[in-house]
This record gives C-alpha cells, sequence and structure tokens, in this order.
C-alpha cells in the first residue's frame, strides 16, 4: 500500500531505515533490558531467605517483568491507535490529559468511595481518564482539532486534574501523599492479576485493532474523503477512541501514569520502517513493550545498587519530553475556520473598569477588617492594629501576583490568538517548581530566600529554555507557546520524580504548589507590588502591538510591525510577570487563563480596556478567594492558589465549552 | 520611457523612479526553484496584473514585493532604493498588502480593523490624531463600508469583510497596494465591485497596483499590464490586447484557448477551445 499523499508528517519523519535492522535494534535493546534485568533480580535477591527469594521471583520481580512488557505493548497501541484516528502524532494518552484524569478519578475514589476503588478501580480509572479525553477533544473541536491546540487542551486539563488531586492529597494527608507516590507509575506487582487482567485487555484491544486497520486508513486522510469512501467516520473515531481509552487507564489503574510510552512508541515505530497502518499497530505494542521493559529494568537495577526509589513512569516522561520538543515543531498546522466570535461590548468601558477599582479597594477593606470567622468586622483600634499587619502582606501579595499573571494571560492570549494560552501552560511556573525541587533535594529544610532564588532561577532558566527552542526551531511567535508546552511536560516529571521519593521535600514541594499565601512576609508583598507596579503599565503601553499582532504574522509584517521582535518582547515581559507572580501565589491558580476570558465576556472588546480590566478582576478574584479560603474553614486556612484553581478550573471549563458552542 | 534607465519618464516632465526594479531574482523552497532568475521592471500609477497556472510563482513574487519574505538571490529596488533599506513601518507606508487568506479578526469591528491601518503611522504609543482619523473615515467612505463600521469583521459576508480590508490598506495611507488574488472566494458581482474599486483608486489617486489574478478575462477587464509567470519564469509581458491572443494564452496556461471580441467595447475575451 502506498502511503497517502495527506500523511504529510508521517512522510516527513519517516527515515527510509529497512525495517529489518530496525527490527534487530529492538530486539537486540529487548536483550540488553533483559540482561539488565537478570542483573537487578540478582542483586535484589541477595541475602534474602531462599524460601522468599523465591516467592518475590515467582510474585514480585516476574510479575512485574510482565507487567513492563504488557503495560508498554497496552500503551504504546494506545498510542497509535489514538495519533491515526486523531490524525495528531504528538496525540498520547499523557499528553491528553487521559492519565492526569485517571489519576484524579482514582484519588476521589480513595478519599470518599473506597469501596469502589476496591472492586472496580479499572472502571473508575476509566471514567476520569474517558472523561478528561472527552473534554479535550471537544474543547479542541472549535478549532478543527489542529493538533497543536489539541495538545494544549490536554495541558490544562491535565493541569486542571493536577491540581485538584493535589488539593486531595492535603486534604487526605499522609494517607493520600502514598497516592502521589504511585502517580508517579511504580510498576511494582504483588502477584499475576494484574497482568491477567491486561493481557486479555491486550488481546481483545489488538483484535479490535485488527478489524478496524482499514477503516483506520481512510482515517489518517481527511473526514470529507473517508466519509465519502464510505466509513462512518463518528463511529468509527468512537470506537478506536474507546478501546484506546480503555487500554491507557487501565494501566493507569494499575500502575499510575507512564508518561509518554505512547507517544515514543508509535513514533518510533513509525521511524523504524512501518508505514502501513496496519504495520504500524502491529509494531508500536512491541516498541513499547520493549522501551518500557527496558526502562524498568534500568530502574530496578538502580534501585538495587544505590537503595533509593525512582519511579519509572517519570523516568519514561523524562525520556519522552525531549521527544515531544522535537515533534512539536513538525506537528501539521489544520487551518482553523475563523470563529464567528459574538463577544458583547460594553457601552461605557472607562466606568466599568472605574466601577471595578472601587469594587476591588471595598473588598480588600473588607477582607482586611473581617473577623476570622467571618461573623462580623473588627471595629475596635486596638483588634485591627494587632490583625493587620498579619493580613495586608498576603492580600497585597496576592493581589498584586494574580494582576501580575492576569495581565501575562492577555498578553499571551492576545498575541498567539489563541483562547488558552495562559502562563499556566507557558512552563515558566513548571520551571519555578523544578527549581525549588532542585534545590528541596540537595537541602530539604531550606529558608524562604533560598526558595526566591530557586524558583527565581528556575523561572528564569524555564524562559530561556523556551526562547532558545523557539529560535532554534524557527518558530513564528504564535507558535513559541510550543516550547512553553514541552517545558512545562518536562518540568512535571521532573517535580513528579522529587515528589516521589517521599520525605520532607515532598510535602514542602506540594505545600509550594498548593499556592499557600501563609508565609508571606511583608518585604515580598512590597517586592510584588512594586513590580506589579513597574511592569504593568508597560503591558498597557503595548497595547497597540497586541491589536496588530492578533491578525497574524503576515499582516502585522505589512502593518511594519516585526512579529518577532515584538511577539519576543511581549513574551518576555509575560514570562517575567509570570516569573514574579508564581513567588508569590504558587503555579497552579489558573488566575492568569481566568482572569481575561472573564474580562473578555464581560465585554473589554480592546486590548488596553482588556489589560486593565482582567489586572483588576485577577486582583479581585485573588482577594476574594484568599478571603474565603481564609475564613471558611477558620480556624483551618486553605491553600488560596488551590482553591482559586478549584473555583477556577470548573468556571473555565464552562466557559470554554460555552465558547466551543 | 526606456525600461533600462532607472529615472522613468512619465510624460509630465516628472522623474520618477520605477516602482519596483528586480534583477536576478530567484527563489528556492526546498531544492526545488520557485523563481527562476527574474529580470522586471513596475512603473508607478500603473495597474499590474500576475497571472499564470497554479504554481507558477505568482504568490512568492508578490510576496517578495510586500517583504514578507527575501529573495535568495539578486535585488529588489522599490522607489529607487533597495528594498532591504526601508525601516519596517517606513516601508508599511508605503506598501499595502493584502494576502490571499486574510486572518480572522477576534471579535473586531470593522472600524477598528480599519484604524490599525494607520500603526505605520502613529506607531506603538503615539495618539491617534485628527489627520488619522480623517483618513480612516475617507478609507471607509472610499470602499463604502461605513454602513458596518461597528459590525464585527468576523459576521460579515466575504465581500463586504474584503472590502473592508481594502480599506485597511487605504487607511494606510501607502501608494503602493500589492493584492494576492483579492476576489478568489467573491462572486462575479462582488469580483467586479472589488476590481472596480481597485481601479479607480489607480486612475483618481495615483496609486500603483499589483495584483494576483486567477480569472484572465478580469484581469485584463482591470489591467493596463499583464505579467504571465510559468514555472518561475516570466513568459509573456505586455498590455492586455497583446497578451489575450490564442497563441500566447495556450503557452501560458498550456491548453488551447480562443479569444473573441466583446460585442461593443471591442475588448478580448478569452475561453478554453
Amino acid at each position: 500500500m502506498t502511503r497517502s499523499p495527506n500523511d504529510g508528517t508521517a512522510g516527513r519523519l519517516t527515515v527510509r531505515a529497512p525495517g529489518a535492522v530496525a527490527a534487530g535494534l529492538w530486539l537486540l535493546l529487548f536483550l540488553a533490558g533483559l540482561a539488565v534485568f537478570a542483573f537487578a533480580a540478582r542483586q535484589s535477591l541477595v541475602g534474602l531467605a531462599p524460601s522468599f527469594a523465591g516467592d518475590y521471583l515467582a510474585y514480585g520481580l516476574s510479575p512485574r517483568a510482565a507487567f513492563a512488557l504488557l503495560g508498554g505493548a497496552a500503551l504504546g497501541l494506545a498510542g497509535a491507535l489514538l495519533q491515526r484516528t486523531l490524525r495528531n502524532p504528538a496525540a498520547d494518552a499523557s499528553t491528553l490529559g487521559v492519565g492526569a484524569g485517571a489519576q484524579l478519578a482514582l484519588g476521589a475514589a480513595t478519599l470518599f468511595a473506597p469501596s469502589l476503588i476496591a472492586e472496580a478501580r479499572s472502571l473508575v480509572a476509566f471514567g476520569g481518564g474517558g472523561g478528561a479525553l472527552a473534554l479535550v477533544l471537544y474543547l479542541a473541536r472549535s478549532r478543527n482539532y489542529d493538533p497543536v491546540t489539541m495538545i494544549l487542551c490536554g495541558l490544562v486539563v491535565s493541569l486542571v486534574c493536577g491540581a485538584l488531586s493535589a488539593t486531595l492529597i492535603l486534604a487526605g494527608g499522609d494517607y493520600m501523599l502514598s497516592l502521589y507516590l504511585w502517580g508517579g507509575g511504580t510498576l511494582a506487582q504483588t502477584g499475576w492479576r494484574n497482568d491477567a487482567v491486561l493481557a486479555s485487555l491486550l488481546i481483545s484491544a489488538g483484535l479490535a485493532a485488527f478489524l478496524l486497520r482499514r477503516p483506520l486508513a481512510l482515517l489518517g486522510l481527511s473526514d470529507e474523503t473517508a466519509k465519502s469512501l464510505g466509513v462512518s467516520t463518528a463511529a468509527i473515531r468512537l470506537a478506536v477512541v474507546l478501546v484506546a481509552t480503555v487500554l491507557a487507564t487501565t494501566v493507569t489503574a494499575f500502575a499510575g501514569i507512564i508518561g509518554f510510552v505512547g507517544l515514543m512508541a508509535a513514533n518510533l515505530a513509525r521511524l523504524s520502517g512501518a508505514r502501513t497502518p496496519g504495520a504500524q499497530l502491529l509494531a508500536a505494542p512491541l516498541v513499547g513493550a520493549v522501551l518500557l521493559f527496558a526502562t524498568d529494568a534500568a530502574v530496578l537495577a538502580i534501585e538495587a545498587v544505590f537503595g533509593t526509589g525512582v519511579a519509572t513512569g517519570a523516568v519514561t516522561a523524562l525520556i519522552g519530553g525531549p521527544l515531544l520538543l522535537w515533534l512539536l515543531p513538525r506537528l501539521p498546522q489544520r487551518a482553523t475556520a475563523p470563529m464567528a466570535t459574538a463577544f458583547r461590548r460594553l457601552a461605557a468601558p472607562r466606568a466599568v473598569l472605574l466601577c471595578l477599582a472601587a469594587l476591588t479597594v471595598v473588598a480588600a477593606l473588607v477582607s482586611l477588617l473581617l473577623k476570622p470567622d467571618a461573623t462580623g468586622f473588627f471595629r475596635e483600634q486596638a483588634d485591627i492594629a494587632a490583625l493587620l499587619p498579619l493580613r495586608w502582606p498576603r492580600l497585597l501579595a496576592g493581589a498584586s501576583a494574580s494582576a501580575m499573571l492576569a495581565v501575562a494571560g492577555v498578553v499571551l492570549q492576545r498575541f498567539t490568538a489563541n483562547p488558552i494560552a495562559s502562563p499556566e501552560v507557558l512552563g515558566i511556573s513548571s520551571g519555578a517548581g523544578l527549581g525549588l525541587a532542585a534545590l528541596l533535594l540537595v537541602a530539604p529544610f531550606a529558608g524562604t530566600g533560598a526558595m526566591l532564588v530557586a524558583t527565581g532561577a528556575g523561572s528564569l532558566a524555564a524562559l530561556a529554555a523556551i526562547l532558545i527552542f523557539a529560535r532554534a526551531a524557527r518558530l513564528g511567535p504564535e507558535r513559541l507557546l510550543l516550547g512553553g508546552i514541552a517545558v512545562a511536560s518536562l518540568a512535571g516529571a521532573g517535580v513528579t520524580l522529587v515528589m516521589a521519593r517521599g520525605g520532607p521535600e515532598a510535602s514542602r514541594l506540594l505545600d509550594w504548589m498548593s499556592g499557600s499565601t501563609l508565609r508571606v512576609t511583608s518585604g515580598l508583598a512590597l517586592a510584588e507590588a512594586v513590580l506589579a507596579v513597574l511592569l504593568l503599565p508597560l503591558a498597557c503601553l503595548a497595547h497597540r502591538w497586541l491589536a496588530v499582532l492578533g491578525l497574524g504574522a503576515v499582516t502585522s509584517r505589512s502593518l511594519g510591525l516585526s512579529p518577532s521582535r515584538a511577539g519576543g518582547l511581549l513574551v518576555t515581559l509575560a514570562a517575567i510577570l509570570t516569573a514574579a507572580a508564581t513567588l508569590a501565589v504558587g503555579p497552579l491558580s489558573f488566575v492568569g487563563l481566568m482572569a481575561p476570558h472573564l474580562a473578555r465576556s464581560m465585554g473589554f472588546a480592546r486590548p488596553r480596556e482588556q489589560l486593565v480590566g482582567a489586572a483588576l478582576l485577577g486582583a479581585l478574584i485573588m482577594i476574594a478567594t484568599d478571603t474565603a479560603a481564609r475564613s471558611l474553614a477558620f480556624p483551618y486556612q486553605l491553600p488560596t492558589g488551590l482553591f482559586a484553581a478549584l473555583v477556577g478550573g470548573p468556571y473555565l471549563v464552562a466557559m470554554l465549552l460555552r465558547r466551543a458552542r | 520611457m526606456t525600461s533600462g534607465s532607472m529615472r522613468a519618464d512619465d510624460g509630465s516632465g516628472v522623474h520618477r523612479a520605477p516602482l519596483f526594479r528586480l534583477e536576478g531574482v530567484g527563489f528556492t523552497i526546498s531544492g526545488r526553484t520557485i523563481l527562476d532568475d527574474l529580470d522586471l521592471t513596475l512603473e508607478p500609477g500603473r495597474v499590474h496584473g500576475l497571472i499564470g497556472p497554479n504554481g507558477s510563482g505568482k504568490s512568492t513574487l508578490v510576496k517578495l514585493l510586500a517583504r514578507q519574505a527575501s529573495p535568495h538571490r539578486g535585488t529588489i529596488g522599490f522607489s529607487g532604493r533597495p528594498i532591504e533599506t526601508f525601516g519596517d513601518r517606513e516601508f508599511a507606508r508605503r506598501l499595502a498588502y493584502l494576502p490571499q487568506t486574510p486572518p480572522p479578526t477576534d471579535g473586531m469591528t470593522a472600524r477598528e480593523l480599519v484604524a490599525l491601518g494607520r500603526y505605520p503611522h502613529h506607531g506603538a504609543l503615539g495618539r491617534l490624531g485628527a489627520a488619522d482619523t480623517a483618513a480612516i473615515d475617507e478609507a471607509m467612505a472610499r470602499t463604502g463600508t461605513r454602513e458596518f463600521a461597528a459590525r464585527a469583521v468576523d459576521t460579515l459576508s466575504g465581500g463586504e469583510r474584503q472590502r473592508v480590508w481594502l480599506a485597511m490598506m487605504i487607511a494606510q495611507g501607502a501608494s503602493c497596494l500589492v493584492l494576492d488574488e483579492p476576489t478568489s472566494a467573491l462572486d462575479v458581482a462582488h469580483q467586479a465591485e472589488m476590481l472596480e474599486l481597485v481601479r479607480r483608486l489607480c486612475d483618481d489617486h495615483d496609486h500603483s497596483v499589483v495584483i494576483v489574478l486567477h480569472d484572465i478575462n478580469m484581469a485584463a477587464r482591470t489591467c493596463d499590464r499583464l505579467i504571465a509567470l510559468k514555472g518561475g519564469n516570466i513568459v509573456a509581458d505586455g498590455p492586455p490586447s497583446e497578451i489575450v491572443e490564442p497563441e500566447m494564452l495556450e503557452r501560458i496556461y498550456g491548453v488551447r484557448m480562443g479569444v473573441f471580441r466583446q460585442p461593443g467595447t471591442g475588448a478580448p475575451i478569452g475561453y478554453v477551445a
């Protein structure tokens, strides 16, 4: 069968390596993995009582090896199916939010319905993963399932699910922290039960894939073509996506998130010379099995030699991250139909802005003077004097940081003309997290000052990586975001690796991620305020750039505005704003995604109005959530950033759904 | 007037530099030659039509003229200066470009879009002055887009939207307009209307126009000079009456074509034989 002419990316990704050589190399890797596994097994059996060693080999190590092979095959098949049916070479359970959704569902079930976990673990995972994937596809629909948009939506959904999972972990205490350890993807087994389930599932899925291989070949073209050739595209696609989701979520249910195996397996299978859909569906599971088995053998060997636990899933993500980095600039861009956006427009935006500003001041006063249990206001001078020093720093820091995040969000959304772009997906805050993780790894009890330096350095490193990547890949500014996505995925894997070690550094990292403003000092608050006052006017000065750049590179250039220069400056500004804000409210507040949307839907249509409106709304949101987080569970305090995400995540999804319709 | 000299006489005794002067311009995409050693001089104050079959290099040529891309070989002069010596906004004040598919405008109103045409004049920080407002009003009046000034561009019909984009180019105040198939998505009536507008800009306001057109008869009706490209080379160049000839058309498009005279005007009409 000849390759379809439309399959441009597949064509570009195909190296004319003779299949036999590639197959030989994969066999070699498998044998190497087998050798390493044998070595690790011998190492870990040394010193065990003979009877226990036998049991450990039969019910611990052997099922684990089998699970690595089966799980890798399942993820490889799922990846190949998803990539084929969505026509997106970067599709994978981890890039489309399936893993994070499954993890969230499992966490919620563990906390609220433990019996469900015991009886129907895979079903719970399937529900969560399937829900997340459905959401991603629904969001991507409005942009014609453009591959880049799809990955962006996947990242946003993953981040929201991750924030919710972190909340559950915080709410559940130590007991739930083990859930996070599991979330990093450990393949440890205690018997053959999971293997049996996975094997039977893999066989039926393989059969289904075999039956669907011809319609799948047609789906690789365009929907119109497939339909005109008599393929019922919707039904086939639904069936394929269901099969892939079942495979991926079952692995997640048993072993946690094993990042990027499907992505790697399907792409490497193609690189190894599997051109036709049939060959890809056969090769991807084999490649996936070898990949995961070899990785897990290496992880076992590290554990046996150094005695420290490493999560296999995070390791695969670290290997797969760079592949995503390489793949993203090569993704096909699908023409997106101009969206007929019917946003409201305010007749008198200035008056509304003034009202918003007044409202923000009032909210700040209320927040400062409200009694801790929210039953009334302080009137006594002495009470106020005693509480004010405790309250104003976190209020000021939170409001300033949120205003900066909101403005960064407007800048990014405007100039990429993409409503899902935001500081959260730019990878800057993930970089800050990675910096902190690195610090805590070396010094688990580092002070606040050191933490600030570490997060700042991490953000700047992430920013530099994004800019260098974008330049090296010669991305237009609108695709600069891709660098951010890749950095976010990589940094996320790094953070998970540190988290999965457990210990004091894990809980401190979790604390920072939850965006607690509890420990904000007056110095930090003043610094945040000064930064906001200095940087926000800069963004407002660029409002014309934002209007012009929103029309795309060609029109910008023909109006005399260099998109690479102006875009580079704007992204740098957004990155600095994000880095500064992340110090105070953590990486997961979603204010940067939420406030621009709110401002837009309120009717602030022009860039300048939207910038000011979003900044005020961001501050207002943070003041309100901070007050609520402080008062709702008094005397306990909920972490502010996470609380904002809890409110913001669902709101955002609802908003995007409304817009997509 | 001699096309070889750097300055040409436009008949009024005032010397004007040629609008464009291309020497040995070549453009290659991954080994494939798109434009092959092109020499071409375009005069100011006229409507130049670029025609030719698909993949002949027309779009690439206008992208080079509009400075959306740089030639891999050769030089391009614009108004007597090398094209790359112009500043970004300086160039935009002299040349306006309409791409084949204008981008989505994200809820912007027609007037706001036209106002963006003033960016090359006021820049990022300057105020929108009285001169800018006057230019915007005049551009909208000239294109008949005033009636939907407050409507979102995305909600306009194809013909209306194209007129708004043209208004933005006029507001830009550039005397040279470069348009890449501005009529490809329009019905016959709107095509005629759009080209009429372009023609009037040249006749009444002394604008220079370079326009890519698919329809040979529309091109012949609108343009002063037709330049036909094929495989990255110029295969024909001259007034419409010389180009719309059976042998010439066959050479350009590679199919047998006939020509008859339009009753009344006597304009040549080409058709596939």
